[in-house]
Protein backbone atom coordinates (compact mmCIF):
# COMPACT_ATOMS: atom_id res chain seq x y z
CA UNK A 1 0.00 0.00 0.00
CA UNK A 2 2.87 2.28 0.77
CA UNK A 3 4.38 1.59 -2.50
CA UNK A 4 1.67 2.62 -4.38
CA UNK A 5 0.54 5.52 -2.83
CA UNK A 6 4.91 6.41 -3.26
CA UNK A 7 4.53 5.95 -6.61
CA UNK A 8 1.23 7.92 -6.85
CA UNK A 9 3.18 10.67 -5.43
CA UNK A 10 5.94 10.48 -8.08
CA UNK A 11 3.79 10.47 -10.44
CA UNK A 12 2.07 13.48 -9.44
CA UNK A 13 5.46 14.91 -8.87
CA UNK A 14 5.57 14.42 -13.16
CA UNK A 15 2.75 15.80 -13.73
CA UNK A 16 2.80 18.77 -11.79
CA UNK A 17 6.68 19.50 -12.96
CA UNK A 18 6.24 18.55 -16.52
CA UNK A 19 5.77 21.81 -18.34
CA UNK A 20 4.75 21.08 -21.76
CA UNK A 21 2.77 18.54 -23.84
CA UNK A 22 1.74 17.57 -27.53
CA UNK A 23 -0.45 15.15 -28.93
CA UNK A 24 0.06 12.05 -30.78
CA UNK A 25 -2.24 9.24 -31.94
CA UNK A 26 -4.79 10.83 -29.84
CA UNK A 27 -3.06 10.96 -26.82
CA UNK A 28 -1.18 13.37 -24.49
CA UNK A 29 2.35 13.10 -24.44
CA UNK A 30 3.82 14.87 -21.32
CA UNK A 31 7.28 16.14 -21.20
CA UNK A 32 9.23 17.99 -19.32
CA UNK A 33 12.23 20.57 -20.89
CA UNK A 34 16.17 19.27 -19.65
CA UNK A 35 17.01 23.29 -18.89
CA UNK A 36 20.41 22.45 -18.11
CA UNK A 37 20.87 21.54 -22.01
CA UNK A 38 19.93 24.92 -22.87
CA UNK A 39 22.43 26.59 -24.95
CA UNK A 40 21.58 30.03 -26.19
CA UNK A 41 24.07 29.33 -29.93
CA UNK A 42 22.02 25.89 -30.20
CA UNK A 43 18.55 26.47 -31.98
CA UNK A 44 17.75 23.17 -30.43
CA UNK A 45 15.83 22.59 -27.22
CA UNK A 46 15.95 19.17 -24.95
CA UNK A 47 12.71 17.79 -23.58
CA UNK A 48 12.01 14.03 -22.05
CA UNK A 49 9.32 12.09 -21.39
CA UNK A 50 7.91 10.52 -18.26
CA UNK A 51 9.43 7.53 -19.61
CA UNK A 52 12.64 9.60 -19.65
CA UNK A 53 13.17 9.83 -23.32
CA UNK A 54 15.15 12.50 -24.63
CA UNK A 55 14.46 14.43 -27.80
CA UNK A 56 15.18 17.94 -29.21
CA UNK A 57 12.97 20.47 -31.08
CA UNK A 58 13.86 22.91 -33.06
CA UNK A 59 11.17 26.09 -34.29
CA UNK A 60 9.81 23.40 -37.00
CA UNK A 61 6.84 21.98 -36.69
CA UNK A 62 5.10 18.78 -39.19
CA UNK A 63 1.90 18.31 -40.26
CA UNK A 64 -0.42 16.20 -42.04
CA UNK A 65 -3.69 17.27 -43.31
CA UNK A 66 -6.95 15.89 -43.38
CA UNK A 67 -6.88 16.72 -47.10
CA UNK A 68 -3.44 16.58 -48.77
CA UNK A 69 -4.16 18.48 -51.72
CA UNK A 70 -5.67 21.48 -50.25
CA UNK A 71 -2.98 21.73 -47.21
CA UNK A 72 -0.59 24.77 -48.20
CA UNK A 73 -4.41 26.71 -48.62
CA UNK A 74 -5.08 25.72 -44.80
CA UNK A 75 -2.40 26.61 -43.30
CA UNK A 76 -2.15 30.07 -45.04
CA UNK A 77 -5.63 30.63 -43.65
CA UNK A 78 -4.21 29.56 -40.02
CA UNK A 79 -1.51 32.45 -40.72
CA UNK A 80 1.00 30.21 -41.43
CA UNK A 81 3.51 31.77 -44.19
CA UNK A 82 6.57 29.85 -43.96
CA UNK A 83 5.59 26.46 -45.08
CA UNK A 84 7.18 23.60 -47.51
CA UNK A 85 6.11 20.14 -48.35
CA UNK A 86 7.97 17.36 -47.29
CA UNK A 87 6.05 14.67 -49.14
CA UNK A 88 2.50 14.48 -50.87
CA UNK A 89 1.03 14.20 -47.04
CA UNK A 90 3.49 15.89 -44.77
CA UNK A 91 4.60 19.68 -44.38
CA UNK A 92 6.89 21.35 -42.47
CA UNK A 93 5.89 25.05 -40.95
CA UNK A 94 8.89 27.14 -39.59
CA UNK A 95 7.30 29.27 -36.67
CA UNK A 96 9.35 32.52 -35.16
CA UNK A 97 9.77 31.19 -31.78
CA UNK A 98 11.05 27.72 -30.27
CA UNK A 99 9.50 29.00 -26.92
CA UNK A 100 6.13 28.50 -28.91
CA UNK A 101 6.54 25.22 -30.31
CA UNK A 102 4.29 23.17 -28.06
CA UNK A 103 1.53 25.21 -28.16
CA UNK A 104 1.23 25.97 -31.71
CA UNK A 105 1.76 22.08 -32.60
CA UNK A 106 -1.41 21.61 -29.94
CA UNK A 107 -3.60 23.83 -31.54
CA UNK A 108 -2.89 22.69 -34.99
CA UNK A 109 -3.52 19.57 -33.49
CA UNK A 110 -6.72 20.48 -32.40
CA UNK A 111 -7.64 21.80 -35.54
CA UNK A 112 -10.29 19.39 -37.57
CA UNK A 113 -8.40 20.29 -40.88
CA UNK A 114 -5.34 18.49 -39.33
CA UNK A 115 -4.26 14.84 -39.20
CA UNK A 116 -0.61 15.51 -37.11
CA UNK A 117 0.94 18.42 -35.62
CA UNK A 118 4.49 17.60 -33.85
CA UNK A 119 7.88 19.41 -33.18
CA UNK A 120 10.04 18.87 -36.10
CA UNK A 121 11.45 16.05 -33.34
CA UNK A 122 15.52 15.52 -33.04
CA UNK A 123 15.85 12.56 -31.78
CA UNK A 124 19.23 10.22 -30.96
CA UNK A 125 19.53 7.27 -33.79
CA UNK A 126 22.08 4.50 -33.41
CA UNK A 127 23.65 2.45 -36.11
CA UNK A 128 23.06 -1.53 -35.01
CA UNK B 1 38.03 -8.57 -32.91
CA UNK B 2 34.35 -8.42 -34.18
CA UNK B 3 32.83 -5.48 -34.29
CA UNK B 4 29.06 -5.25 -32.76
CA UNK B 5 27.24 -3.23 -35.16
CA UNK B 6 27.58 -0.32 -33.38
CA UNK B 7 25.13 -1.11 -30.77
CA UNK B 8 25.19 1.98 -28.39
CA UNK B 9 27.54 4.06 -30.38
CA UNK B 10 27.79 7.65 -30.11
CA UNK B 11 27.08 9.81 -32.77
CA UNK B 12 30.52 10.38 -33.49
CA UNK B 13 32.44 7.82 -31.60
CA UNK B 14 34.01 4.04 -32.43
CA UNK B 15 32.17 1.60 -32.84
CA UNK B 16 31.67 -0.80 -29.79
CA UNK B 17 33.54 -4.00 -30.01
CA UNK B 18 33.09 -7.09 -29.04
CA UNK B 19 36.31 -8.31 -27.55
CA UNK B 20 37.83 -6.16 -25.21
CA UNK B 21 40.83 -7.52 -24.77
CA UNK B 22 42.33 -6.90 -27.96
CA UNK B 23 45.56 -4.59 -27.82
CA UNK B 24 46.97 -1.87 -29.86
CA UNK B 25 43.76 -1.05 -31.64
CA UNK B 26 42.67 2.23 -32.08
CA UNK B 27 38.98 2.02 -32.03
CA UNK B 28 37.78 2.27 -28.50
CA UNK B 29 37.21 -0.65 -26.81
CA UNK B 30 33.69 -0.30 -24.69
CA UNK B 31 33.66 -3.77 -22.99
CA UNK B 32 30.46 -5.13 -23.96
CA UNK B 33 28.02 -6.62 -21.14
CA UNK B 34 28.32 -9.67 -20.27
CA UNK B 35 26.18 -12.13 -22.56
CA UNK B 36 22.71 -12.40 -21.18
CA UNK B 37 21.86 -15.79 -20.39
CA UNK B 38 19.00 -17.30 -22.76
CA UNK B 39 15.99 -17.21 -20.90
CA UNK B 40 13.51 -20.24 -20.78
CA UNK B 41 11.25 -19.37 -23.15
CA UNK B 42 7.64 -19.54 -22.17
CA UNK B 43 4.45 -20.24 -24.27
CA UNK B 44 5.03 -17.80 -26.79
CA UNK B 45 1.59 -15.44 -26.59
CA UNK B 46 -1.40 -15.02 -29.04
CA UNK B 47 -0.24 -12.06 -31.13
CA UNK B 48 -2.38 -9.83 -33.33
CA UNK B 49 -1.02 -9.90 -36.96
CA UNK B 50 -1.31 -7.86 -39.97
CA UNK B 51 -2.17 -10.80 -41.65
CA UNK B 52 -2.88 -14.24 -40.64
CA UNK B 53 -0.05 -16.13 -41.71
CA UNK B 54 -1.19 -19.13 -44.45
CA UNK B 55 1.84 -21.34 -45.47
CA UNK B 56 0.53 -21.72 -48.68
CA UNK B 57 -1.46 -19.28 -50.25
CA UNK B 58 -0.62 -19.73 -53.73
CA UNK B 59 -3.34 -19.32 -56.08
CA UNK B 60 -2.03 -20.41 -59.57
CA UNK B 61 1.58 -20.11 -60.91
CA UNK B 62 2.03 -17.20 -63.96
CA UNK B 63 4.67 -17.78 -66.79
CA UNK B 64 7.37 -15.79 -65.98
CA UNK B 65 7.86 -13.45 -68.27
CA UNK B 66 11.58 -14.11 -70.15
CA UNK B 67 12.67 -10.45 -68.75
CA UNK B 68 13.03 -11.65 -65.23
CA UNK B 69 14.88 -15.12 -66.24
CA UNK B 70 18.62 -13.50 -65.72
CA UNK B 71 19.99 -16.83 -65.44
CA UNK B 72 23.52 -17.41 -64.30
CA UNK B 73 24.08 -18.66 -67.96
CA UNK B 74 24.39 -15.35 -68.86
CA UNK B 75 26.95 -14.72 -66.36
CA UNK B 76 30.58 -16.13 -67.11
CA UNK B 77 31.88 -15.51 -63.84
CA UNK B 78 30.63 -18.25 -61.05
CA UNK B 79 30.37 -18.17 -57.32
CA UNK B 80 33.39 -19.66 -57.03
CA UNK B 81 35.25 -16.76 -58.78
CA UNK B 82 34.60 -14.95 -55.46
CA UNK B 83 37.51 -15.05 -53.78
CA UNK B 84 35.42 -14.71 -49.88
CA UNK B 85 32.71 -16.43 -50.62
CA UNK B 86 33.98 -19.44 -49.00
CA UNK B 87 34.10 -17.57 -45.87
CA UNK B 88 30.08 -16.50 -46.35
CA UNK B 89 28.38 -18.79 -44.22
CA UNK B 90 25.28 -17.10 -44.27
CA UNK B 91 24.30 -17.81 -47.50
CA UNK B 92 26.94 -20.55 -48.62
CA UNK B 93 25.81 -24.07 -48.13
CA UNK B 94 29.70 -25.67 -47.97
CA UNK B 95 30.67 -24.60 -44.76
CA UNK B 96 34.54 -26.76 -45.37
CA UNK B 97 36.21 -23.79 -45.79
CA UNK B 98 35.43 -22.85 -41.86
CA UNK B 99 35.60 -26.42 -40.44
CA UNK B 100 39.36 -26.18 -39.80
CA UNK B 101 38.94 -22.53 -37.61
CA UNK B 102 37.98 -22.39 -34.40
CA UNK B 103 34.70 -21.17 -34.56
CA UNK B 104 31.92 -23.59 -34.99
CA UNK B 105 29.36 -23.00 -37.95
CA UNK B 106 26.35 -24.87 -38.20
CA UNK B 107 25.49 -26.74 -41.58
CA UNK B 108 22.38 -24.79 -41.92
CA UNK B 109 22.60 -21.43 -40.32
CA UNK B 110 22.91 -20.00 -44.02
CA UNK B 111 19.66 -18.96 -45.64
CA UNK B 112 19.18 -21.15 -48.12
CA UNK B 113 19.87 -19.38 -51.55
CA UNK B 114 21.23 -21.74 -54.07
CA UNK B 115 17.67 -22.71 -56.24
CA UNK B 116 17.17 -18.82 -55.73
CA UNK B 117 20.36 -17.70 -57.53
CA UNK B 118 19.86 -20.33 -60.30
CA UNK B 119 16.27 -18.07 -60.91
CA UNK B 120 17.11 -14.58 -60.49
CA UNK B 121 20.50 -12.59 -59.00
CA UNK B 122 18.43 -9.34 -58.67
CA UNK B 123 18.75 -7.51 -61.65
CA UNK B 124 15.93 -4.92 -62.99
CA UNK B 125 15.20 -3.82 -58.96
CA UNK B 126 16.29 -0.83 -57.39
CA UNK B 127 17.30 -0.85 -54.08
CA UNK B 128 17.61 2.27 -51.25
CA UNK B 129 20.12 2.29 -48.38
CA UNK B 130 19.89 5.06 -45.80
CA UNK B 131 22.95 4.80 -43.71
CA UNK B 132 25.38 7.34 -41.76
CA UNK B 133 28.10 7.19 -44.84
CA UNK B 134 29.45 5.33 -47.53
CA UNK B 135 32.51 4.23 -49.42
CA UNK B 136 31.09 4.32 -52.76
CA UNK B 137 34.60 3.97 -54.93
CA UNK B 138 34.95 0.40 -52.84
CA UNK B 139 36.14 -2.25 -55.42
CA UNK B 140 33.00 -4.32 -54.57
CA UNK B 141 30.18 -1.37 -54.45
CA UNK B 142 30.98 0.90 -56.81
CA UNK B 143 29.44 -0.99 -59.87
CA UNK B 144 26.53 -1.24 -58.06
CA UNK B 145 25.44 2.67 -57.32
CA UNK B 146 23.48 4.55 -59.48
CA UNK B 147 22.95 7.15 -57.30
CA UNK B 148 24.24 8.79 -54.13
CA UNK B 149 22.78 11.94 -52.17
CA UNK B 150 23.45 13.67 -48.79
CA UNK B 151 20.03 14.72 -47.69
CA UNK B 152 21.36 16.66 -44.57
CA UNK B 153 23.42 19.06 -46.68
CA UNK B 154 21.51 18.35 -49.90
CA UNK B 155 24.82 17.09 -51.74
CA UNK B 156 26.06 13.98 -53.76
CA UNK B 157 29.09 13.53 -50.98
CA UNK B 158 27.99 10.61 -48.85
CA UNK B 159 31.45 9.66 -47.23
CA UNK B 160 31.83 9.01 -44.23
CA UNK B 161 32.36 11.37 -41.69
CA UNK B 162 34.89 10.71 -39.20
CA UNK B 163 34.66 7.04 -37.97
CA UNK B 164 36.70 4.45 -39.95
CA UNK B 165 34.18 1.83 -40.39
CA UNK B 166 31.64 2.45 -42.96
CA UNK B 167 28.48 1.31 -41.55
CA UNK B 168 26.27 1.83 -44.89
CA UNK B 169 29.12 0.39 -46.93
CA UNK B 170 29.15 -2.72 -44.79
CA UNK B 171 25.45 -3.10 -45.04
CA UNK B 172 25.19 -2.26 -48.66
CA UNK B 173 27.97 -4.79 -49.65
CA UNK B 174 25.74 -7.56 -47.89
CA UNK B 175 22.95 -6.66 -50.23
CA UNK B 176 24.38 -6.17 -53.72
CA UNK B 177 28.13 -6.78 -53.97
CA UNK B 178 28.65 -8.23 -57.58
CA UNK B 179 30.16 -11.62 -58.85
CA UNK B 180 33.54 -9.39 -59.87
CA UNK B 181 36.33 -11.71 -58.60
CA UNK B 182 36.52 -9.85 -55.62
CA UNK B 183 35.36 -9.96 -52.43
CA UNK B 184 32.20 -10.79 -51.58
CA UNK B 185 28.77 -11.61 -53.15
CA UNK B 186 25.81 -9.73 -52.01
CA UNK B 187 22.46 -11.73 -51.89
CA UNK B 188 21.28 -9.45 -54.99
CA UNK B 189 24.15 -9.07 -56.99
CA UNK B 190 22.79 -7.73 -59.75
CA UNK B 191 20.44 -5.15 -58.36
CA UNK B 192 20.97 -1.86 -58.61
CA UNK B 193 21.81 0.38 -55.39
CA UNK B 194 20.67 3.58 -54.24
CA UNK B 195 22.58 5.03 -51.55
CA UNK B 196 21.52 7.92 -48.95
CA UNK B 197 23.30 9.72 -46.52
CA UNK B 198 21.30 10.94 -43.54
CA UNK B 199 22.06 11.04 -39.82
CA UNK B 200 20.91 14.33 -38.74
CA UNK B 201 18.72 12.62 -36.17
CA UNK B 202 16.04 15.28 -37.40
CA UNK B 203 12.38 13.83 -38.07
CA UNK B 204 12.30 16.10 -41.42
CA UNK B 205 15.59 14.99 -42.96
CA UNK B 206 14.43 11.41 -42.44
CA UNK B 207 11.25 12.12 -44.72
CA UNK B 208 13.20 13.54 -46.80
CA UNK B 209 15.42 10.57 -47.12
CA UNK B 210 12.59 8.04 -47.66
CA UNK B 211 11.16 10.47 -50.46
CA UNK B 212 14.76 10.72 -51.99
CA UNK B 213 14.64 6.61 -52.14
CA UNK B 214 10.69 7.17 -53.63
CA UNK B 215 11.69 9.71 -56.27
CA UNK B 216 14.50 7.26 -57.47
CA UNK B 217 12.15 4.73 -57.98
CA UNK B 218 13.36 1.95 -55.00
CA UNK B 219 11.15 -0.70 -54.49
CA UNK B 220 12.98 -1.63 -51.39
CA UNK B 221 14.54 0.65 -48.50
CA UNK B 222 17.23 -0.97 -45.82
CA UNK B 223 17.43 0.59 -42.76
CA UNK B 224 19.91 -0.71 -39.69
CA UNK B 225 19.42 2.21 -37.60
CA UNK B 226 16.63 3.11 -34.87
CA UNK B 227 16.25 5.82 -32.29
CA UNK B 228 13.32 3.61 -29.79
CA UNK B 229 10.73 6.55 -30.59
CA UNK B 230 9.50 6.92 -34.03
CA UNK B 231 7.64 9.92 -34.23
CA UNK B 232 3.70 9.57 -35.97
CA UNK B 233 5.07 11.76 -39.28
CA UNK B 234 7.87 9.44 -39.47
CA UNK B 235 5.18 6.41 -38.85
CA UNK B 236 2.79 7.98 -41.38
CA UNK B 237 6.00 8.67 -44.12
CA UNK B 238 6.58 4.83 -43.76
CA UNK B 239 2.98 4.32 -44.44
CA UNK B 240 2.77 6.34 -47.43
CA UNK B 241 5.57 4.28 -48.89
CA UNK B 242 4.10 0.94 -48.02
CA UNK B 243 0.64 2.09 -49.52
CA UNK B 244 3.26 3.01 -52.59
CA UNK B 245 4.23 0.19 -52.84
CA UNK B 246 8.17 -0.41 -51.06
CA UNK B 247 8.95 -2.29 -48.71
CA UNK B 248 10.70 -1.27 -46.08
CA UNK B 249 13.30 -3.06 -43.40
CA UNK B 250 14.33 -1.75 -40.05
CA UNK B 251 16.81 -4.10 -37.81
CA UNK B 252 15.30 -4.85 -34.31
CA UNK B 253 18.51 -3.43 -32.58
CA UNK B 254 21.06 -5.40 -30.13
CA UNK B 255 20.34 -4.86 -26.33
CA UNK B 256 17.71 -7.90 -26.05
CA UNK B 257 15.62 -5.63 -24.79
CA UNK B 258 11.73 -6.29 -25.14
CA UNK B 259 10.77 -3.74 -27.52
CA UNK B 260 6.64 -4.58 -26.21
CA UNK B 261 7.97 -2.36 -22.86
CA UNK B 262 5.57 0.48 -22.29
CA UNK B 263 7.06 4.30 -23.61
CA UNK B 264 9.20 2.46 -26.54
CA UNK B 265 8.74 2.58 -29.89
CA UNK B 266 10.97 1.67 -32.11
CA UNK B 267 11.00 2.02 -35.76
CA UNK B 268 11.01 -1.54 -36.44
CA UNK B 269 7.52 -2.30 -34.54
CA UNK B 270 6.11 0.06 -37.09
CA UNK B 271 3.22 -1.97 -38.79
CA UNK B 272 4.67 -1.10 -42.55
CA UNK B 273 7.75 -1.97 -42.32
CA UNK B 274 9.53 -5.57 -41.48
CA UNK B 275 11.41 -5.80 -38.56
CA UNK B 276 14.36 -8.17 -38.55
CA UNK B 277 16.60 -9.49 -35.81
CA UNK B 278 19.61 -11.65 -36.07
CA UNK B 279 20.23 -15.57 -35.85
CA UNK B 280 23.90 -16.65 -35.77
CA UNK B 281 26.24 -19.39 -36.50
CA UNK B 282 24.61 -22.00 -34.08
CA UNK B 283 21.15 -21.51 -36.39
CA UNK B 284 19.27 -20.04 -33.84
CA UNK B 285 18.50 -16.27 -32.41
CA UNK B 286 21.17 -14.52 -31.07
CA UNK B 287 21.64 -13.42 -27.23
CA UNK B 288 21.56 -9.78 -27.96
CA UNK B 289 18.54 -9.66 -30.22
CA UNK B 290 15.99 -7.12 -29.76
CA UNK B 291 12.35 -9.00 -29.89
CA UNK B 292 8.58 -8.30 -29.57
CA UNK B 293 5.69 -9.01 -30.71
CA UNK B 294 6.26 -6.64 -33.94
CA UNK B 295 9.05 -8.29 -35.01
CA UNK B 296 9.09 -10.34 -37.92
CA UNK B 297 11.63 -12.54 -39.12
CA UNK B 298 15.32 -13.65 -37.86
CA UNK B 299 18.08 -13.29 -40.68
CA UNK B 300 21.70 -14.31 -40.05
CA UNK B 301 23.72 -11.03 -38.03
CA UNK B 302 26.98 -13.19 -36.12
CA UNK B 303 26.57 -14.10 -32.88
CA UNK B 304 29.71 -11.59 -31.52
CA UNK B 305 32.37 -12.04 -28.92
CA UNK B 306 34.06 -15.12 -29.77
CA UNK B 307 32.11 -16.04 -32.75
CA UNK B 308 33.11 -15.78 -36.50
CA UNK B 309 30.32 -12.73 -37.32
CA UNK B 310 28.96 -11.95 -40.72
CA UNK B 311 31.75 -10.86 -43.52
CA UNK B 312 31.25 -7.80 -45.82
CA UNK B 313 32.78 -4.53 -46.83
CA UNK B 314 35.26 -2.61 -44.87
CA UNK B 315 36.65 1.07 -45.44
CA UNK B 316 38.50 0.52 -48.73
CA UNK B 317 42.37 0.20 -47.16
CA UNK B 318 41.02 0.96 -43.59
CA UNK B 319 43.97 -1.20 -41.59
CA UNK B 320 43.04 -0.12 -38.03
CA UNK B 321 40.48 -2.73 -37.25
CA UNK B 322 41.07 -6.24 -36.76
CA UNK B 323 37.74 -7.75 -37.70
CA UNK B 324 39.74 -9.57 -40.87
CA UNK B 325 40.29 -12.79 -38.41
CA UNK B 326 43.54 -13.56 -40.45
CA UNK B 327 41.39 -14.70 -43.13
CA UNK B 328 40.47 -11.48 -45.48
CA UNK B 329 42.53 -8.44 -46.58
CA UNK B 330 41.68 -4.78 -45.25
CA UNK B 331 39.10 -4.05 -47.61
CA UNK B 332 36.56 -6.32 -45.68
CA UNK B 333 35.84 -7.50 -41.98
CA UNK B 334 33.41 -9.81 -39.96
CA UNK B 335 30.77 -7.83 -38.04
CA UNK B 336 27.93 -9.01 -35.84
CA UNK B 337 24.73 -7.26 -35.19
CA UNK B 338 20.76 -7.35 -36.80
CA UNK B 339 22.32 -4.05 -38.56
CA UNK B 340 23.43 -6.61 -41.19
CA UNK B 341 20.76 -9.01 -40.65
CA UNK B 342 18.24 -6.73 -42.46
CA UNK B 343 20.63 -6.09 -45.75
CA UNK B 344 20.27 -9.75 -45.71
CA UNK B 345 16.29 -9.15 -45.77
CA UNK B 346 16.56 -6.45 -48.12
CA UNK B 347 18.99 -8.54 -50.56
CA UNK B 348 15.93 -11.59 -50.97
CA UNK B 349 13.28 -8.97 -50.90
CA UNK B 350 14.99 -7.60 -53.60
CA UNK B 351 15.24 -11.33 -55.18
CA UNK B 352 11.43 -11.71 -54.49
CA UNK B 353 10.56 -8.02 -56.72
CA UNK B 354 12.78 -9.10 -59.38
CA UNK B 355 10.40 -12.76 -60.13
CA UNK B 356 7.55 -10.68 -59.31
CA UNK B 357 7.48 -6.81 -59.45
CA UNK B 358 3.84 -6.30 -58.47
CA UNK B 359 4.14 -7.85 -55.23
CA UNK B 360 2.69 -5.36 -52.61
CA UNK B 361 4.46 -4.93 -49.38
CA UNK B 362 1.79 -6.61 -47.50
CA UNK B 363 2.29 -9.76 -49.93
CA UNK B 364 6.06 -9.69 -49.63
CA UNK B 365 5.70 -10.16 -45.96
CA UNK B 366 3.52 -12.95 -46.03
CA UNK B 367 5.60 -14.91 -48.12
CA UNK B 368 8.56 -13.84 -45.81
CA UNK B 369 6.97 -14.91 -42.31
CA UNK B 370 5.10 -17.88 -44.50
CA UNK B 371 8.71 -19.39 -45.78
CA UNK B 372 10.57 -19.25 -42.49
CA UNK B 373 12.95 -22.07 -40.72
CA UNK B 374 11.20 -22.54 -37.53
CA UNK B 375 14.78 -22.42 -35.75
CA UNK B 376 15.19 -23.48 -32.38
CA UNK B 377 12.79 -26.33 -32.83
CA UNK B 378 9.00 -26.00 -34.42
CA UNK B 379 7.68 -26.96 -30.78
CA UNK B 380 8.17 -23.37 -29.67
CA UNK B 381 5.90 -21.67 -32.18
CA UNK B 382 2.21 -20.90 -31.61
CA UNK B 383 -0.21 -21.52 -33.46
CA UNK B 384 0.46 -18.33 -35.88
CA UNK B 385 4.28 -19.75 -36.30
CA UNK B 386 5.51 -16.79 -34.28
CA UNK B 387 7.12 -17.05 -30.95
CA UNK B 388 8.45 -14.54 -28.55
CA UNK B 389 12.47 -14.20 -29.61
CA UNK B 390 12.49 -15.57 -32.87
CA UNK B 391 9.67 -14.09 -34.29
CA UNK B 392 8.24 -16.32 -37.53
CA UNK B 393 11.92 -17.67 -37.48
CA UNK B 394 15.11 -17.55 -39.73
CA UNK B 395 14.39 -16.41 -43.54
CA UNK B 396 14.78 -19.01 -46.15
CA UNK B 397 15.60 -17.20 -49.52
CA UNK B 398 14.74 -20.16 -51.57
CA UNK B 399 11.30 -20.81 -50.71
CA UNK B 400 10.55 -17.16 -50.42
CA UNK B 401 11.73 -16.48 -53.69
CA UNK B 402 9.64 -19.36 -54.78
CA UNK B 403 6.48 -18.28 -52.99
CA UNK B 404 7.24 -14.81 -54.45
CA UNK B 405 6.87 -16.68 -57.91
CA UNK B 406 4.09 -18.18 -57.58
CA UNK B 407 2.26 -15.39 -55.92
CA UNK B 408 -0.13 -13.38 -58.13
CA UNK B 409 -1.52 -9.91 -57.05
CA UNK B 410 -5.09 -9.33 -57.97
CA UNK B 411 -5.70 -6.08 -59.10
CA UNK B 412 -9.33 -4.29 -57.70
Amino acid sequence: MKKIILLFLVASLFVLSADEFYYAHDKKIEVSELKERRNNADTVRYYQTREARVFGVTDEIIVQCKEAKNCLETLEDLKFNNVSRLSKVLFLIKIPNVDNIFEISRKLYENPAIVLAHPNFVKKRERR
Amino acid sequence: MTVLACSGCEDSTTVQVADPNTSGNEISAEAPEAPVETPEIPKAPEVSTEAPVTPDNSIEIPEIPKEYNDTPEENPLSLQDEPYYRYAWHINPDKSALTDQEYQIDKNADIHLKTAWETTRGSQVKIAIIDSGFDIHHEDLASSVIAAHDVDNNSSDVSDDDYDFSHGSACAGLIVAPINQKGIIGIAPEAQLIVIKQWSYSDADTIRGFEYAKEQGAQVINCSWGSGQVSQAVEAELKSLYDAGITVVFSSGNEHRDLDEEGYHDESEVPWVIGVSASGEDNDVTWYSNYGSQIDILAPGGDSLDSLGILTLDKMGYSGDDGQKDLVNNNYTFVSGTSFSAPIVTGVVALMYSVNPDLTPKQVREILIGTTEKVGGSELYDEDGFETYRAYGKIDADRAVAKAMKTKTIIY
